[in-house]
């Protein structure tokens, strides 16, 4: 039978690192971006000084290979899988059916799969459950008494709020009648002294102690707690019978195993969040700079997200194509350029990622802190690297120095961190550097207070600082088509066509020419306006004509034009 | 691996033998620019000497010498070693001789001289933790720092009040026992302990412009002058500055803790003037403020000028004077004055002096400055401006030591600053707040805010402080203000 159940559990096992790979791929990856782990003893040092550092310090070893394609999965389920194992054996000792853990598991993994609950809580329990595993494998009951319950405290300093569990699962096992003293008596006294110790410490003996404390935790990150301590408590309180038909064990078993099954795939689409897994990728692909998948991913489905829009529109910008595409994705307002702020991580660091683009550093600057206060940490990769190089750009290199300094702590990010040391002070390796040169040439000699006016004057002050600046300008005359402004684009054609950026216009300007003179066709001449263009419009024209009449005009008119700007112009609400 | 071998070579000669210098270097060290000449407290923690690893110092003082090896940074003396030195040369020189190995052994530049002060400073320092950041704040907690040792625990922090803001501690007279300060967001109001006993108030009237805001205690404990303020931030796109916070409107008005309500005096509620910042004098018979004519904000936000002011008020009879005397007008000489503060024997009133406007903390250029008050003379602060921020400061209670926040260390991550003022308002060398380790302030992520000396360690309980800043009801302030 153990053979069957072991085999189940590793097919479990596998079914869970598979499904975990394809569903949240990048949510691992957001939670490598949004941690800062420090490799170094000091941080060791730091870490066993702090309630539960222990368990946080072990944890972070492990997060930052989740970005790590596929194999990222397997350590995220690694906890889940190796707490199975334990679990196993402490049902074996409790005389529970062993087939159970996959219904632990399965919540266990569900619970993990929450955004804002902490890989650590996982690490922490399978440490206790492979202490109370050692403690039950051993033979001498005192010793067995007297080490679990001294540990106790112990395990609530180094792993935290999950001496719940453990206290609680080492009483239900260990307790003897005959020795109620040392079995419960004693953890129970020990228990005091540290809830005694926590008082003041809110979320102390809950798993809300690896929750973003930012946030609520949902009740049913109880669940992963309660089911192995009531499924121990069963097996010790009720007694069953020794003899059982193989026949019948092995098909409670794979029933169990398929429980498991079933209670994973059942609540995994409650806990997944499917917008937040395309945020999550969205974001891992602009930090990754991976801006044609971007423009992929939008190809096969709509946008209807102003967030998913700025990182589309970003894509485009860094392709050097968003004059000449912008429309393909049916923008909406000047928030598809840039989105309205608020005080959530995933908007600040979009927009962190949109000024960056543009060349608004001291924004970029600003939101990329905004979105590093957002995290559990305060910390984090992502947000640390925006930082060193608006630093970088800005000429603070005192600042970036110790952004740096941070970075080389790390195990996957220092040598990034020393390739970047050799910028400090050292302002000609800077103006050299493609990135950072064409950013600090952006810096404008003008001061403003940002977005005081909208960013339309800072992206004009860009431009004359940098007119090279290409993505300023894409940014600069689209605003001013997506507000409908047309008296703000011909003033834009007026003081920009002609110069280095703005030789040629591209597809959508060229549209917005059109629109702006449509009955001055010698200015379509002037500014340059593609036969094909001229073509497409007449046949707008027509089409507007035919449907002259029809009630649904905009829905007979989209399949052939919607990706044009006089499309937008007449039918679409910025 | 060089290094490893020098320090367990050192640390072996350190065990078995006395530290020699090998040969004199004619050279000044590097180290003077910012040791030579400090003036240290008798009951300070061991200094922080930074300097390149490898290198050691060596103090003495008579008989007595002491070594420190540099490590991550600094050299930092045993702090039993550098107390017996310390209160060896209370009130003298200590010979300090930074060395550096070499080929021949260890060399010592020429030696320079840190003076220990009769005077010792309070030892402990309440502060804010808080990473400079701009509207979003994630960690932040007040703290005391026993500055004896390298001691630091929390007096709250926010992770235990559902991660809401908490500022503007301040004390009465250095006085531990009495202390108030602020929450925002989160179980908001403000905070008053006094010998062990807590209240939350809600400050905001129906006559007043905002809550309180900017606290300072009437030497006699029953009365707190505040400022209220609507203030808005905004940042700049390019400037030295990243930050701008600014006044549309502010007045000033003062607790009365016993009847829990404030009032004022019209001259200092003026709609058209900006009045905030305000300190009372030791004896509590003037109350200093800072005053500036409304402008049209935000575009006129360079202009805003802030004079040092003072107005007589009578405790008694919770009356103020007539008129308002102006001791720094901020118009004629084109800058601005903040945080003024008088030292505890009335002689002394520092301030912090900008360009403009009152948020010093974010103006690169902002210095500490002295007024006189017996000779009205007024000037700067020399000895402890740099070329970046220097801002907020504390008088100790025997009006000998200052510390103040710093950003001299990158221009972003505040750092407090500890000198000696001498009997006459000179200042001496500041130095750095020590730490433990050498390398703590490269790898510190936040900012010491609004430092404040205090002669004990607060000594509310840690569960009745959270008690109170956890409950809902708060105690409300009534307004006796004639809105005229």
């Amino acid at each position: 039978m153990k053979w069957i159940d072991a085999g189940l559990g590793v097919l479990f096992g596998a079914l869970l690192w598979w499904r975990v790979d394809v569903s949240i791929p990048y949510q691992l990856c957001e939670w490598e971006q949004e941690g800062l782990f420090l490799t170094d003893w000091r941080a060791l040092g730091e870490a066993l000084a702090v309630l539960g550092g222990f368990g946080d310090w072990l944890s972070g070893w492990g997060m930052q290979f989740f970005a790590v394609p596929h194999w990222g999965a397997g350590v995220f389920v690694l906890p889940v899988c190796l707490g199975m194992l334990c679990t196993m054996f402490l049902f074996r000792k409790a005389g529970i059916s062993i087939g159970r853990v996959a219904v632990v598991g399965a919540v266990q993994l569900l619970s993990q799969y929450d955004f804002d609950y902490q890989w650590t809580g996982s690490v922490c329990l399978l440490l206790v459950m492979a202490l109370l595993s050692f403690f039950a494998w051993l033979s001498d009951g005192r010793v067995k008494a007297l080490c679990f319950a001294g540990s106790i405290p112990v395990v609530f300093y180094l792993l935290g709020s999950v001496v719940t569990v453990y206290a609680v699962g080492g009483m239900v096992l260990f307790f003897s009648r005959r020795n109620w003293g040392l079995t419960f008596l004693l953890p129970a006294v020990c228990c005091l002294f540290v809830f005694v110790w926590a008082f003041f410490l809110p979320r102390a003996f809950s798993p809300a102690f690896y929750y973003n404390s930012f946030m609520e935790m949902p009740l049913y990150h109880w669940l992963v707690w309660g089911v192995p301590l009531l499924l121990l408590g069963w097996g010790r309180l009720y007694k069953r019978p020794t003899a059982v038909c193989l026949r019948r064990s092995m098909i409670i078993t794979v029933l169990l195993w398929g429980m498991g099954v079933g209670v994973f795939f059942g609540g995994e689409r409650f806990v997944r969040k499917d917008s937040n897994q395309l945020l999550f990728q969205l974001n891992h692909y602009a930090f990754t700079e991976r801006w044609e998948e971007i423009l992929e991913l939008f190809s096969r489905r709509p946008l209807t997200n102003q967030v998913y829009m700025n990182y589309v529109n970003m894509a485009l910008a860094h392709k050097g194509v968003l004059g000449d595409y912008a429309f393909r994705f049916q923008p909406y307002g000047t928030g598809a350029l840039l989105v309205n702020s608020n005080n959530t991580g995933a908007v600040r660091m979009v927009m962190s990622d949109v000024f960056y683009t543009v060349g608004c550093v001291a924004e970029a600057q600003q939101h990329a802190f905004e979105a590093q206060m957002t995290l559990q940490e305060g910390c984090g990769v992502q947000t640390m690297i925006r930082l060193v190089k608006t630093n970088l750009i800005l000429g603070h290199y005192a600042v970036a120095d110790k952004y740096l300094s941070l970075l080389e702590r790390t195990l996957l990010y220092r040598k990034w961190a020393r390739e970047y040391r050799r910028f400090l002070y050292n302002d000609e390796a800077v103006e050299a550097d493609a990135e950072l040169g064409e950013k600090r040439r952006s810096l404008s000699g003008k001061n403003r207070f940002a977005m005081f006016y909208g960013w339309l004057p800072e992206l004009e002050d860009i431009l004359e600082a940098n007119p090279q600046n290409g993505k300023a300008m894409s940014y600069l005359g689209l605003s001013y088509l997506l507000t409908k402004d047309m008296e703000g684009f011909r003033r834009f054609l007026d003081k920009y066509y002609g110069t280095d950026c703005l030789k040629t216009l591209p597809l959508a300007f060229q549209q917005g020419v059109v629109a702006l003179y449509q009955q001055e066709k010698d200015r379509w001449e002037e500014y340059g306006v593609s036969p094909e263009v001229r073509k497409q419009y007449e046949s707008y024209q027509e089409a507007l004509y035919r449907t002259r009449n029809n009630r649904n005009r905009k829905a007979a008119l989209a399949p052939y034009f919607k990706n044009t700007y006089w499309f937008y112009l007449m039918f679409v609400q910025g | 691996m060089k290094g490893w071998m020098f320090c367990m070579l050192f640390a072996c000669m350190a065990c078995g033998r006395e530290f020699r210098i090998d040969g004199h270097l004619e050279d000044a060290s590097p180290l003077e620019g910012s040791y030579a000449e400090v003036v240290v407290p008798g009951n300070i923690a061991p200094l922080n000497f930074f300097m390149s690893e490898e290198d050691a110092i060596v103090l003495s003082y008579e008989g007595s010498r002491i070594t420190a090896l540099c490590r991550n940074g600094a050299a930092i003396p045993r702090i039993k070693e550098w107390r017996k030195l310390l209160a060896a040369a209370k009130g003298k020189r200590i010979r300090a001789e930074h060395c550096v190995r070499t080929e021949e052994g260890w060399k010592a530049y020429r030696p320079f001289y840190l003076t220990v002060a009769e005077e010792p400073i309070d030892p402990y320092l309440v502060y804010r933790l808080i990473p400079p950041g701009y509207e979003m704040w994630h960690d932040m907690g007040i703290y005391q720092r026993n500055l004896e040792n390298f001691d630091e625990k929390a007096i709250l922090t926010n992770a235990e009040t559902g991660r809401n803001c908490m500022n503007c501690h301040s004390f009465c007279m250095q006085n531990p026992d009495k202390m108030t300060f602020h929450l925002r967001a989160k179980h908001g109001g403000t905070i008053l302990s006094e010998e062990g006993k807590t209240v939350k108030l809600d400050t905001k009237t129906d006559r007043t412009i905002s809550a309180l805001v900017y606290p300072y205690w009437h030497p006699g404990g029953g009365f707190i002058a505040y400022s209220v303020n609507d203030t808005k931030q905004l940042f700049h796109t390019h400037h030295q500055n990243r930050i701008e916070v600014m006044d549309l409107a502010s007045d000033i008005v003062v607790y009365d803790v016993r009847r829990n309500e404030v009032f004022t005096s019209p001259l200092l509620f003026d709609e058209e003037v900006y009045e905030t910042f305000p300190a009372f004098s030791p004896d509590g018979k003037k109350l200093y403020f800072c005053s500036a004519r409304k402008r049209s904000m935000p575009d006129e936000y360079e202009q805003v000028k802030y004079s040092l002011c003072s107005i007589d008020f009578d405790a008694e009879k919770r009356t103020f004077g007539e008129k308002v005397d102006t001791l720094y007008q901020a118009e004629r000489h084109g800058k601005s004055v903040s945080f003024p503060r008088v030292s505890p024997d009335g002689r002394f009133l520092m301030f912090t002096l900008s360009d403009y406007g009152n948020f010093s903390i974010w103006h690169q250029e902002a210095d500490l400055w002295m007024f006189d008050l017996k000779t009205s003379e007024c000037y700067p602060l020399e000895a402890l401006n740099s070329e970046s921020v220097e801002s907020y400061h504390t008088w100790s209670s025997n009006g000998r030591w200052t510390v103040f926040s710093s950003r001299r260390e990158d221009g972003l991550y505040t750092c407090p600053y500890v000198a000696y003022i001498d009997a006459e308002g000179v200042a001496h060398k500041p130095f750095v707040l020590p730490q433990k380790r050498g390398d703590f302030y490269k790898r510190f992520f936040y900012s010491f805010n609004v430092p404040e000396l205090v002669k004990a360690p607060v000594s509310v309980g840690r569960y009745r402080l959270l008690q109170t800043v956890l409950q809902d009801d708060c105690l409300k302030v009534k307004a006796r203000i004639d809105n005229k």
